[in-house]
């Protein structure tokens, strides 16, 4: 398929609301210590006074987006609903917007990280940015950082994340996607408390059906007509 | 144009007779278009689908030999 003439389509653009939707829902987990909350059940009563001394807001919080396009802005949306402050990189050069009125390239990327509270991940996989999220770039964040991945768990580096979880330099992380689909049961992940989890579900919507089947509508029509195609995919870079 | 719609009921959770229907007009005359909902359906349909929609693997992508866009 990657050399050949079939022309490849996708969904690109269309599945950011409902990641970002994930994404904020991961990361309230964390922040208002719901994991928790739900996991000890009746017996939570008695450790609220501890959740309570770890719950944070995020208002005037940083929100550092990597890879800036539908899902990143998305979440960008929603991130600046709560009063955080957002940045943003990006591969490729992309228009910014009311949010973020500069998109840096990525050799801005460990300056981002070193400036944020909260790391989202929204680059798409390819293979220059696999593991791209390795040991240096947790190094590089603010200590006590979270980390959001709801797109694709090849960027980020498994061992180099569950070393910086145990050092205590990453804060916690909400992941619903891995470098392994299911993550084994004895996962170290597993063990985190500040770790919130998902099976791969943040790309289900009542309304992605509907748009899927929108852009072909609209596509078919382009196809018949030879004019570009939407979310067409360059199959030489993967996305 | 022969079109196969691979109903994978993850991403296109439901393809209704309405919606072939609707894709069969917009692809024109002489229009063929075929809902697989199991992976037996989809084999048999690739090979005569010049348009693939859905969640397409190594296997049914060689299946459909005369496939233009996916």
């Amino acid at each position: 398929m990657r050399d050949g003439d079939v022309i490849l389509t996708c969904e690109k653009g269309l599945v950011g609301s409902h990641l970002a939707d994930h994404a904020m829902g991961l990361l309230l987990a964390l922040t208002r210590q719901l994991a928790e909350a739900i996991r000890h059940g009746h017996g939570a009563w008695d450790k609220r006074l501890a959740y309570r001394v770890r719950a944070t807001e995020l208002e005037g919080r940083v929100m550092g987006i990597v890879g800036y396009g539908g899902s990143g802005r998305a979440i960008a949306r929603r991130a600046a609903g709560f009063g955080m402050t957002v940045r943003a990189v990006d591969r490729d050069p992309v228009e910014g917007d009311d949010l973020v009125s500069a998109v840096e390239r990525l050799d801005h990327l460990d300056a981002m990280l070193a400036g944020s509270d909260v790391v989202a991940i929204c680059a798409p996989f390819a293979a220059e940015s696999k593991a791209m999220i390795d040991a240096g770039r947790f190094a590089a964040m603010r200590p006590g950082a979270l980390l959001l991945n709801v797109t694709r768990g090849e960027l980020v580096d498994h061992p180099a994340l569950v070393a910086a979880l145990e050092s205590g330099q990453l804060g916690g992380a909400g992941l619903d996607v891995h470098h392994i689909e299911p993550l084994p049961a004895d996962d170290p992940l597993w063990r985190f408390p500040n770790v919130v989890m998902s099976p791969h579900t943040a790309g289900a919507s009542q309304l992605r059906a509907g748009r899927n089947l929108d852009r072909f509508m609209e596509n078919l029509c382009r196809y018949r007509r030879g004019k570009p195609l939407l979310g067409l995919v360059d199959k030489q870079l993967s996305y | 144009m022969n079109i196969l719609i691979v109903n994978d009921r993850v991403i296109l959770t439901e393809v209704s007779e309405e919606v072939r229907l609707a894709v069969a007009a917009a692809a024109g005359p002489n229009a063929v278009v075929t809902v697989a909902t199991n992976r037996d359906q989809a084999m048999a349909a690739a090979p005569e689908a010049e348009v693939i929609l859905g969640s397409i693997d190594e296997e049914l992508f060689t299946a459909a030999s005369q496939v233009k866009w996916v």
